[in-house]
């Protein structure tokens, strides 16, 4: 007859391995001690201002974010290789958001109108109207960019640096030595003197540590973190639709001498990303041949359920996501009612596997540019634990979020 | 932090994390939220190594503080883990001692994850109710209110068969007609 330690003990057998060694402690408790210096100093810094009685005037407009401006503040770029500096502001009724990519050379922001919008087919007859952007904001690293890439635009004048614009494409300009920012604009979407005043509202932000909407517990060997946030870095303009990626590398990058930002396209990348369900199935639809999604394998604890079941080669087994009859009030607090986990399932031969969150309310994804067995990608979706990617208070730290190797 | 103190720190870190991780599990029920939460509470503890009196007391609260928070977290509430998290190490149970384990890890599960860490340090731990209430950080009155209605839940839902403590008698008295 178990006394309650011995009930407690038994609780806790088949204990896993650690996935974190004592260094990733030590390196996880000096990440920590170093954003606290950090955020004391730019708290310190702000109370200097206060006290030396600068004028700090907001010329930016409010709605956004406000920022303070100061034209003689130089823009820091973070020393932590993905922590990023770059706060989201609104100047003349053009949006610069927070950074929605980061890598360790460069830092970049969505930039749209106001009311730039766009209209999308979810796919059951009805439709979602999703903001969309035209413009990117590229804050490189100093060193990182090179200028010859501008060297043939014209002139102009940013505060008291001097930048190039290239005709209706871009303008770039030195925000500090050697560091260059970058505009780039879709045809038409932004003139010089749009790009221009988005460039003079740029201000330096306190250092953020960089966050993932979700937690991951495996990678498979050899892989490093090499670019992530809210949206790829292959698709940055254009609708809003995705809700967290990742990008993966085998062979490290190299940031030096850009003429632009890396999309991964040539190098052996594993890459993960998170969609709303609606958007998710239409791309499905899409990959696998216009064939209309039916739900099969489904839910683990639905009727048709298939235990054995693995990753599916055929289309009729691909499990889209049919909530169990009972959860229609989802979430709710009775641990009963939480529906279990939906099972990835993968496009043949194509090493892109797809999970739906147990809730039914993302798709999230994980494809690799070179061949990678299946069954390794199931193993990344599995361990893969979506948060809220609307809310970013809800979001993870690279040190929690990410296996321990990776980071 | 200087190099001695990093080693000191490196010697608790190697002799305590897993016992720390089993503490966190016990509390939330996840392996892999257990380790996040101990993670979380090393990196805390390494800021403030050289403040610390007793680490082992100190590492122990911050491990159940966060074990709570992990599972109040949103993707506890988005996706109940089943099994996919981390998975367990095969162990060479009989099938008595694996319907045990089931039957126990669905009792704890029935306790809300406050309760759950109360009897974890006090019948795990050995804790005190006084060292309770310090470790979560409330008082004594609701450590007392959480083992008498958690051991209830426990006795209701693993049967008499369980050797469970009483508790003690003034706890029983004030708090069994709430439970």
């Amino acid at each position: 007859m178990p006394d309650m330690r011995e009930l407690l003990q038994a609780a806790h057998a088949g204990e896993p391995p650690m996935r974190h060694s004592t260094d990733d402690f030590v390196a996880g408790g000096r990440s920590r001690r170093a954003r606290r210096r950090a955020a004391w100093a730019a708290g310190a810094a702000g109370m200097m201002l206060a006290v030396a009685g600068v004028a700090v005037v907001p010329q930016v407009v409010a709605g956004h974010r406000t920022v303070p401006a100061s034209a003689n503040d130089p823009m820091r770029y973070p020393a932590t290789a993905f922590d990023h500096t770059l706060t989201g502001y609104t100047v003349r009724g053009i949006e610069v958001s927070d950074p929605v990519n980061v890598t360790s050379g460069y830092q970049q922001a969505r930039i749209r109108r106001g009311d730039e919008t766009t209209r999308l087919d979810r796919g059951d007859g009805t439709f979602e109207q999703v903001e969309v952007s035209g413009s990117v904001l590229t804050v490189y690293r100093d060193g990182i960019f090179d200028p010859a890439a501008v060297s043939g635009g014209e002139q102009v004048r940013i505060g008291k640096a001097t930048g190039r614009y290239v005709s209706n494409t871009m303008l770039a300009w030195p925000y500090g030595p050697d560091a260059w920012a970058v505009i780039r604009s879709a045809p038409g979407h932004l003139s010089l003197d749009d790009m221009v005043h988005v460039a003079e509202a740029m201000r330096i932000g306190p250092s953020r540590p960089a966050t993932l909407p979700w937690r991951m517990t495996y990678l498979p060997a050899g892989y490093q973190l090499s670019s992530m946030g809210l949206v790829a870095d292959d698709s940055l303009s254009g609708a809003y639709v995705q809700r967290g990626d990742a990008r993966f590398t085998r062979q490290p990058e190299s940031f030096s001498g850009l003429s632009g930002p890396l999309t991964g396209e040539d190098a052996d990348s594993l890459r993960i990303k998170v969609f709303p369900r609606w958007y998710g199935e239409n791309q499905l639809s899409i990959l696998f041949g216009g064939t209309a999604v039916h739900p099969s394998a489904g839910p683990s604890n639905s009727s048709s359920y298939d235990p054995s079941y693995g990753p599916s080669l055929d289309p009729s087994m691909w499990p889209s996501y049919a909530p169990p009859t009972g959860i229609s009030d989802w979430p709710t607090s009775n641990p009963s009612a939480h529906p279990p986990l939906v099972d990835p399932f993968c496009a043949p031969g194509q090493s892109r596997c797809f999970r739906y969150t147990a809730d039914g309310a993302y798709l999230i994804e994980a494809t690799t540019t070179t061949p990678e067995p299946d069954a390794e990608l199931i193993q990344v979706l599995r361990g893969t634990r979506l948060a809220d990617p609307d809310d970013p208070a809800t979001w993870s730290e690279l040190g929690e979020a990410l296996p321990g190797p990776v980071r | 932090m200087n190099s001695d103190e990093e080693a000191n720190y490196r010697s608790f870190v190697d002799a305590q994390a897993h016992s720390l991780r089993r503490l966190a599990y016990l509390t939330c029920g996840d392996w892999q939220l257990a380790e996040d939460a101990v993670f979380t509470a090393l990196a805390k503890l390494y800021t403030r190594w050289r403040r610390v009196d007793r680490p082992e007391s100190y590492a122990r609260s911050m491990v159940v503080r966060a074990a709570i928070d992990e599972v109040r977290r949103p993707w506890w509430r988005r996706e109940q883990p089943a099994g996919h998290a981390i998975p367990e190490r095969a162990v060479h149970d009989s099938a008595h001692e694996v319907d045990e384990r089931l039957r126990i890890h669905a009792a704890l599960a029935q306790l809300p994850v406050s309760r759950r860490a109360v009897l974890v340090l006090r019948y795990f731990e050995g804790l005190t109710v006084q060292e309770t209430a310090e470790a979560l950080n409330c008082p004594e009155n609701t450590v007392k209110s959480h083992t008498v209605r958690g051991l209830r839940t426990l006795r209701e839902v693993l049967g008499a068969d369980a050797d469970l403590p009483a508790a003690e008698s003034d706890e029983v008295e004030r708090y069994a007609r709430h439970a």
